[in-house]
């Protein structure tokens, strides 16, 4: 037990080969039978029956004859002396013992006055104060050298086995204490590590000897602050154990997934679950982690419950949000290590996207983090009875919002795209400016704001963009301003169109356009109207350049119907039909008989209806002012 | 916000437990000098040993106890809450830095732009 | 608004250590603060003064009545308060001999350091009655407003109002928030003695270093305030005390936070 210490703390022992010599049996026997003649097996066992026969009573009895004697006032006399007499040596014993027992606990008061008082009597405690008497040897009286000899032997005997006791009980805990050190020494270099790491060590709160390590989030929702805690152990052997009470050791994560037409096509990242090394370091890590989203969820669905008017709805352990028509947003809190075959990926096409929208919504809780910091380290308010409602923190808004803007935006920009093209096939000299998140000024940021948050915060405020283009007539243009607002209503996005048309100054879009279709559906008609001017202007200028006689001029009268009217000069009228969509321009032109209007009947030849069509993808067709020039000089 | 043992009161401590181990040590190596008369006395011994023996672990637990408070003020012991310390400047220039990337990935190469694309 | 106070003197050899157990308790770093603080004597204005309310003080009862104690009652001492930067002290060249010029518009323009315009200088200003005598509770309580005012020169609106420039001092500090409670651990400046007249506030500030501390020994002062928009909500004022107690079992082992004398935050004019 104790080898591996060398202090010499045990009693040297000088065996003795056996217990007793037999010089020592000799000596004995002499002592008790004398001569070893005498000493036989029929002596031995006659002594051994005596020994047995010997009744308790076997000698006594002498005076019996002695009272036969006297007579009968002798006997009664004698009787009563006797009798006196035992009473007197009875009353003399109890005085005695009286006296033995009132000295006994004087004496005794000395040492336990309590006890030894209620044995002395009541005369002794009133003349002799309590321990005031004392025992003590004084001059002991010479012990025989036997005596003396034998207490020596057995306290010799007895003292070497309390030195041994002492000596295996100090060894005992020398060793207990040694691998105590050893312990001790592994968890305090366990715990440095962590320290060094960079991790808050501290006392915990509830139990002041127990040391903790803080890896959770000063700023989040105290649920959550105070979960971010946990005590560092010591195991038997010394190492780190990482305490986290009550809370699940599982890993767990918010995932995302992109569900389009009712078919998940993408699924972020999710971690591993548990790392290769099992250092106490990645413990902490992962405790990190999982009360980071486990927060995050909680926020999220604390988001997603005032977000019902937009779509958003949230089941026991799932946010699911729409991004468009065809496409929505799943987000669930799922163990790290459970397997995704409960919803069999169809495809990875969106799995950037859900990537992108999982980093943002941990960017934005981190955001909000240091919104709450800002918010803790101002001034409060004065108490009032009033509560406070930590408001929730914009997650899904920003992105919802995005997406929703960036959506408008690119549809917009297709539908744009092609409008123009579908012009300029048609030889109509006009562009426009796209200007995608104009509102995102990164550079506008307040230099007091930190980076980081300056950057978030670009992203929290309403989005904008603006497309702006000028129209085939000069001076005219259009504007459109999209803007979308993730906080605050009117939510969802807005366009907002105005547009500059010299020909109809009246001309204006609704104010609050909500859809795109429509939108798209108000340019459009921007666009016709204007080309409906730019034939217009067009004929007029023809017809100054030319005498009249072979050229007709364009009227408008209709222009929202993309009518032109012109009066050839045999009183003939003639109509010309704009139209114009995502894809094409078609200009048709029909005869048109007097003020019946649009009638001609289907007999008449053809060669009257004049029709061209640009398509988007077209090229090497007449331009447009061509055509128009040549069907108003044909008559 | 723990209060702190002074120096002096350590030091008084560790006296202490060292001069409690020698002086323990001292009386046990006493009993076995004496000389014994009586199994009285032996007696009285015994347990003498028995209170030496444990007094003397009982000092050198002490001991134990001592250095681990002692690890425990070092660790609390330097507070050091104010500004920034290495690690919280490293991490703030390295945000900084991924938040000047993005930007200039926002402004200059268009990210947002080629988004609507 | 009501405000509960606690106060602890803190010695200068303790500063740094208690700042930094205020940093570790409230979880934020300090935030520096100097303030030039003007203090103001209210004087009675002929003719304000006797505002006699007439036969109909029965019907406009208890609202105008304290209107006019408010009024006639007691003159104050009142402060105003304005954040300045600590580099805008000694932001002109130091006013050798001279000091007690007229004041040089447009001289500090040329200078490269952060010039120091008292034009600009915002300020608020702060009411404070004297502390509520006999509260059974061991706070300082007092009644408290607070409210903006114009920038640039304050003496002019605060003449008009009735109040005159008494004398301004400097305090500098640092400040913590603990949930309701604000920490303010500060001590009071005072500008070098002589150079300036003591008619209206600075225009220009002295270099810092020129400040002195009131208390010599360069002690300063830990204040916890708390306000209460309430003060006759006997709950919301209870709560404030409890916050308050809470602090100061907190920093127990640290300083001694205490209620203040009553009679030395006496801010009535006599």
């Amino acid at each position: 037990m104790s080898d591996s210490f060398s202090l010499p703390l045990r009693p040297l022992i000088e065996k003795r080969d056996r217990p007793d010599t037999l010089p020592v049996d000799i000596a004995q026997i002499n002592a008790r039978w004398g001569s070893f003649r005498d000493v036989n097996e029929d002596t031995l066992r006659a002594k051994i029956e005596e020994e047995k026969n010997r009744g308790p009573y076997s000698d006594d009895d002498e005076g019996d004859k002695a009272a036969e004697d006297m007579d009968t006032t002798e006997q009664l006399e004698q009787l009563y002396k006797r009798r006196a007499e035992i009473l007197n040596f009875a009353m003399q014993a109890h005085m005695e013992t009286l006296f033995a027992l009132d000295f006994v606990s004087l004496l005794l008061t000395k040492h336990t006055d309590r006890q030894a008082e209620t044995s002395m009597s009541a005369f002794l405690k009133q003349v002799a104060p309590l321990g005031s008497l004392n025992s003590e040897i004084v001059n002991p009286p010479p012990k025989s050298e036997a005596v003396a000899q034998d207490v020596k032997t057995v306290s010799r005997g007895w003292r070497m086995q309390n030195f041994n006791a002492a000596a295996n009980k100090l060894l005992k805990s020398a060793t207990r204490l040694e691998t105590e050190v050893a312990s001790e020494s592994k968890y305090w270099d366990e715990v440095l590590a962590v320290k060094e790491k960079g991790w808050k060590v501290c006392r915990l709160p509830r139990e002041r000897q127990a040391l903790g390590v803080q890896y959770g989030f000063m700023e989040a929702t105290p649920i959550f602050r105070d979960r971010g805690l946990a005590a560092l152990r010591r195991a038997d052997d010394g190492s780190l154990i990482l305490d986290k009470g009550l809370a699940p050791q599982k890993t767990r994560t918010v995932r995302v997934r992109v569900k389009h037409h009712d078919k998940f096509t993408g699924c972020s990242k999710v971690p591993g679950s548990s790392p290769a090394v099992d250092s106490i370091e990645s413990r902490i890590l992962q405790a990190r982690d999982t009360v980071y989203e486990e927060e995050l969820f909680h926020e999220l669905v604390r988001e997603a419950r005032i977000m019902g008017s937009q779509g958003v709805t949230t089941r026991q352990n799932l946010v699911r949000f729409p991004i468009s028509e065809e496409q929505e947003v799943l987000l669930d809190l799922v163990d790290a290590d459970q397997d995704t075959d409960d919803s069999k990926m169809e495809s990875t096409e969106h799995d950037v996207l859900a990537d992108a929208l999982s980093h943002s919504i941990r960017i934005l809780l981190a955001y909000a983090h240091r919104q709450n910091l800002r918010r803790r380290t101002q001034p409060p308010p004065p108490l009032s009875q009033k509560r406070r409602h930590t408001p929730e923190y914009q997650l899904l808004r920003p992105i919802m919002a995005y997406l929703q803007h960036s959506s408008h935006v690119r549809s917009l920009e297709t539908f744009m795209t092609d409008i123009y093209q579908v012009l300029q096939v048609a030889g109509l000299k006009c562009e426009f400016q796209a200007a995608p998140f104009s509102s995102v000024h990164l550079s506008r940021v307040h230099p007091s704001i930190p980076k980081v948050e300056g950057l978030v915060q670009q992203f929290l405020m309403p989005f904008e963009s603006t497309f702006s283009g000028n129209l085939a007539t000069p001076q005219s243009s259009f504007k459109v301003r999209i803007r979308t607002n993730p906080a605050a209503p009117p939510f969802g996005t807005l366009y907002d169109i105005s547009v500059n048309l010299p020909q109809y100054p009246d001309v204006q879009p609704p104010s609050r356009i909500g859809s795109q279709r429509e939108a798209a559906a108000a340019l459009t008609h921007f666009a016709m109207l204007d080309i409906v001017s730019a034939i217009a202007t067009h004929g007029t200028k023809l017809s100054k350049e030319r005498p009249r006689k072979d050229t007709l001029a364009w009227e408008s009268p209709f222009p929202h119907h993309g009518e032109l009217l012109a009066l050839s000069d045999d009183d003939r009228g003639h109509k010309l039909i704009v139209s114009l969509s995502q894809n094409e321009l078609m200009v048709e032109t029909f005869p048109r008989s007097g003020p019946e209007g649009l009638r001609w009947s289907p007999g008449d030849p053809s060669p009257a209806v004049h029709s061209q069509t640009w398509k988007l993808d077209q090229t090497g067709s007449a331009s447009l002012i061509d055509f128009i020039t040549e069907v108003s000089r044909e008559w | 916000m723990e209060s702190q043992p002074s120096s002096k009161a350590l030091h008084y401590r560790i006296n202490t437990n060292i001069s409690q181990l020698l002086q323990r040590f001292e009386n046990i190596m006493a009993t076995a000098t004496t000389e014994s008369t009586s199994h009285t006395s032996t007696a009285v011994e015994t347990y003498q040993l028995d209170v030496e023996s444990t007094a003397l672990v009982r000092a050198a637990e002490d001991i134990l106890a001592l250095t681990r408070s002692m690890k425990e003020t070092w660790l609390f012991g330097n507070l050091n809450t104010l500004g920034e310390d290495e690690a919280d400047v490293k991490r703030r220039e390295k945000l900084e830095n991924d938040a000047t990337a993005i930007q200039k990935a926002i402004e200059d190469e268009g990210v947002l732009k080629a988004a609507a694309k | 608004m009501h405000e509960l106070l606690l106060f602890a003197s803190v010695p200068a050899h303790q500063h740094h250590e208690l700042l930094q157990q205020l940093a570790g308790l409230t979880a934020m770093q300090p935030r520096h603060r100097v303030e030039r603080r003007l203090v103001f004597k209210a004087h009675r204005q002929p003719g304000l003064t006797n505002t006699r309310v007439g036969a109909s003080q029965d019907l406009q009862g208890a609202e105008l009545q304290r209107l006019n104690k408010m009024l006639n009652g007691g003159m104050f001492y009142t402060q105003v308060v304005g954040p300045v930067a600590q580099a805008e002290f000694g932001a002109k060249p130091a006013s050798s001999g001279g000091a007690a010029d007229v004041y040089m518009s447009g001289m500090e323009d040329k200078l490269s350091t952060p010039a120091y315009c008292y034009e600009d200088q915002s300020w608020k200003l702060e009411f404070r009655d004297i502390p509520e005598a006999g509260t059974r509770s061991a706070v300082t309580a007092r009644l408290m407003a607070s409210a903006a005012l114009p920038k640039g020169d304050i003496t002019i609106p605060m003449n008009a109002w009735g109040y005159s420039f008494v004398t301004e001092y400097v305090v500098e500090g640092d400040v913590f928030v603990l949930n309701d409670i604000v920490i303010f651990l500060h001590r009071v400046l005072l500008y070098p003695s002589g150079a300036q007249e003591s008619h209206g506030p600075r225009r220009q500030l002295p270099a810092y270093r020129e400040l002195s501390p009131l208390e010599r020994t360069g002690s300063y002062v830990l204040q916890a305030a708390i306000t209460v928009q309430d003060g006759g909500n006997q709950e919301m004022m209870k709560t404030a005390s409890q916050h308050l107690f809470g602090l100061r079992e907190q920093l127990k082992s640290a300083v001694r936070l205490e209620q203040a004398d009553r009679l030395s935050l006496d801010t009535r004019a006599k």
